[in-house]
């Protein structure tokens, strides 16, 4: 019993892991043909674009800050990278202009969060506001199309196999699983989330890390802004309208916490795999469409009361074993004394 | 005490600002009908301001306020559309927000977790449900329910001796918000609470009672705030003020009250709300595009918080240089 309950603690995704396992196989049992591979490609595949924001979003909150703008970031760099390949026929060109907006929108927000005393949810509500302000002003409303068909066809294009996205984001995860969890420098995000105050006392550069965090959302935002052209072909004014409220959802669910220092990407990562399987399955489950939003909905807050009561669950079986191992370790010196 | 005090100073001087440069801009802004009735286009952002102030002085948030003015709207709509009495229903759509606050509030005590977090998900399943209730009605999203009656569309775009109603409904909420949380053991509870939870528990106040309250005092406030934009609009819509909860929460921390809880004035809130309700009608006015004055309206949010970061920084040095010279004096 104990055993697996260390297991369970030290690998928190192992849960959410098996959640989604028991999930895919609960709309299997209700519908059969949702079970297969192709299933399964398909979620990873539409999955690939929430995954990177979600990633970005997780390496904020593990500073123990938020960032609602991602998903009017997204839009943005969406919006000017489908105009960059539009006007240049170039995929470089693209990549440069949705990666580029990506690092100038997290500079802005990290810079403002740091240096200027604007508390995380402020700044972001705010630029949330502008970034989806400027994209509407640039387009005046309309649609971004005709996506050159060579940039649609590359940014699918099948390799081993799977699409070109799937690898995009195993890539992404197994660089910043690495960065994170193995490199000093991705300690130094933890350690700010967990007490930044401490963190500055240590000499850490707090500020700089703050900034780096949005940087790092900001990129990850500009990727998913370039697969989503390719994904769609075309870029309507709503893109990434809620992408923000999806990926703080999935961070949490993969056992990010909000109140910093505490996660892991690759629980981040199953958590927007979880939700994308939510949102996908909902076709599977035969119900009218205006219920989709109320299912996904619903699933969601459950998911999340889940994993909230499962940790303190396992919160309080820690706080027991530490107190029985405090009651052993006190009470041994007293039995030998009664001996002697 | 002192700086919240010259806060609410500096609001005046920004409204005061912002009316001499939308009045020198256009000579239409000035006109007190106009400054009244355009009370109107932003009474749904103050009316669920005012109880936001609030959740927000106990250092929690609410996200779903935007679905729950969506779902308030079509309940109310959809329950006269199947015969009910239209004041009736209006009881009705104030208890589904007072439901959605209800399930907040309780999902926030048992898991613990920050509002944040569950006011998202419980926006997702609102939005959800509101667009249910419509399908039943036969409307898709778009389209909603119209031709509510004439008495209930009344009640924000008629007047009451002269004056618009939107004036009397805003003046009598932020009286009664103002009453609860400056006048009343609750209020004082609420900024305890946000200041220090465990104190607050350890100092005998219930604490999940009184979030519980706060969270469902806030739906009905959203709900209050849907309804009101059906009547002024004169349909009803599952997505009505769906995006609301930014402008709300503008007006709250631009009112003095701290994100992370335990201050905040219902003044404050109010005077942020004419703030930038009239500067999104002077936009308007001065014929600059709605989606420019998102921008600038994001701007002005950080703007303003980051002048009074650096203008508190300031105050602090000049004070201690203050103290030092005394010293030395001394």
């Amino acid at each position: 019993m104990k055993n697996w309950i260390t297991v369970i603690t030290k690998r928190y995704e192992m849960v959410i892991l098996a959640l989604l396992v028991v999930y895919f196989l609960i709309i299997s049992a209700i519908n059969p043909s949702f079970f297969s591979g192709n299933t399964v490609v398909r979620i990873a595949y539409n999955a690939a674009q929430l995954i990177l924001v979600t990633l970005g979003v997780s390496i904020v909150i593990i500073t123990r800050n938020i960032d609602v703008s991602v998903g009017s970031l997204v839009g943005l760099a969406a919006t000017l990278g489908g105009a960059a390949v539009n006007a240049t026929m170039s995929t470089p060109m693209l990549l440069l202009v949705t990666l580029g907006t990506g690092l100038i929108g997290g500079l802005v927000n990290g810079i403002g969060i740091a240096y200027f005393g604007v508390s995380s949810i402020i700044m972001t509500l705010g630029t949330m506001a502008i970034f989806r302000g400027l994209l509407i002003m640039y387009t005046g409303g309309r649609w971004i199309q005709t996506i050159p068909a060579f940039y649609i066809q590359g940014s699918r294009a099948p390799f081993l196999g799977l699409p070109l996205p799937i690898w995009i984001s195993l890539a992404v995860l197994v660089i910043l699983y690495f960065v994170f969890s193995r490199v000093r420098f991705g300690r130094l995000f933890y350690a700010v989330g967990n007490n930044a105050e401490g963190a500055n006392l240590q000499g850490m550069p707090v500020k700089k890390i703050l900034v780096m965090a949005y940087v790092i959302c900001g990129l990850l935002a500009g990727g998913a802004a370039a697969i989503y052209i390719g994904q769609l072909g075309a870029v309507p004014n709503t893109v990434g309208i809620g992408l923000e409220t999806q990926a703080i959802a999935a961070a949490v669910i993969g056992g990010v916490s909000l109140a910093g220092g505490k996660g892991t990407v690759i629980g981040a990562f199953i958590g927007a795999l979880l939700m994308q399987t939510v949102n996908y399955s909902l076709v599977f489950l035969k119900v009218p469409g205006y219920w989709n939003d109320a299912i996904s909905g619903f699933m969601l807050l459950a998911i999340i009361v889940f994993s909230a009561l499962f940790s303190k669950y396992v919160q309080r079986q820690k706080e027991s074993a530490v107190d029985a191992e405090v009651a052993v370790s006190a009470g041994a010196p007293v039995r030998e004394g009664v001996q002697k | 005490m002192k700086i919240f005090r010259s806060w609410i100073t500096a609001l005046f001087i920004l409204i005061a600002v912002e009316f001499a440069i939308f009045g020198s801009i256009s000579p239409y802004f000035l006109n007190l009908d106009n400054l009244l009735y355009s009370v109107g286009d932003f009474l749904y952002i103050a009316v669920a301001a005012l109880p936001m102030t609030l959740v927000i002085v106990t250092g929690g948030i609410d996200i779903s306020i935007g679905s729950t003015m969506g779902l308030a709207s079509i309940t109310t709509a959809l329950l006269w559309y199947l015969g009910m009495n239209v004041w009736l229903a209006s009881i009705f759509g104030l208890l589904s927000g007072a439901a959605v606050g209800l399930l907040n509030g309780l999902l926030l005590i048992i898991t613990e977790i920050n509002p944040l977090v569950i006011t998202l998900g419980s926006s997702f399943l609102v939005a959800g449900i509101a667009l249910i209730l419509s399908g039943l009605a036969g409307a898709t999203g778009f389209e909603g329910i119209s031709g509510l009656p004439y008495a209930f569309s009344n009640v924000v775009n008629g007047t009451i001796l002269g004056i618009p109603n939107a004036v009397w409904i805003l003046a009598a909420v932020a009286i009664l918000f103002y009453v609860i949380l400056h006048h009343t053991k609750f209020g004082q509870q609420l900024f305890l609470i946000g200041v220090n939870r465990h104190a607050a528990a350890y100092s005998g106040i219930d604490v999940d009672r009184k979030l519980v309250l706060t969270y469902v005092i806030m739906g009905m406030g959203a709900a209050l705030s849907g309804i009101l934009l059906t009547s002024y609009f004169t349909s009803a819509r599952s997505d009505l003020g769906s995006d609301s909860a930014l402008s709300v929460i503008t007006c709250v921390v631009l009112g003095g009250a701290s994100i992370n809880g335990g201050s905040g004035s219902i003044f404050g809130t109010l005077l942020a709300s004419l703030l930038i309700g009239y500067l999104k009608y002077g936009l308007q006015m001065i014929r600059v595009s709605a989606q420019a004055t998102n921008v600038y309206m994001g701007l002005v949010l950080i703007a303003t918080i980051s002048g009074r970061y650096f203008w508190e920084l300031y105050s602090a040095r000049l004070k201690n240089r203050a103290a030092t010279a005394v010293q030395k004096t001394s």
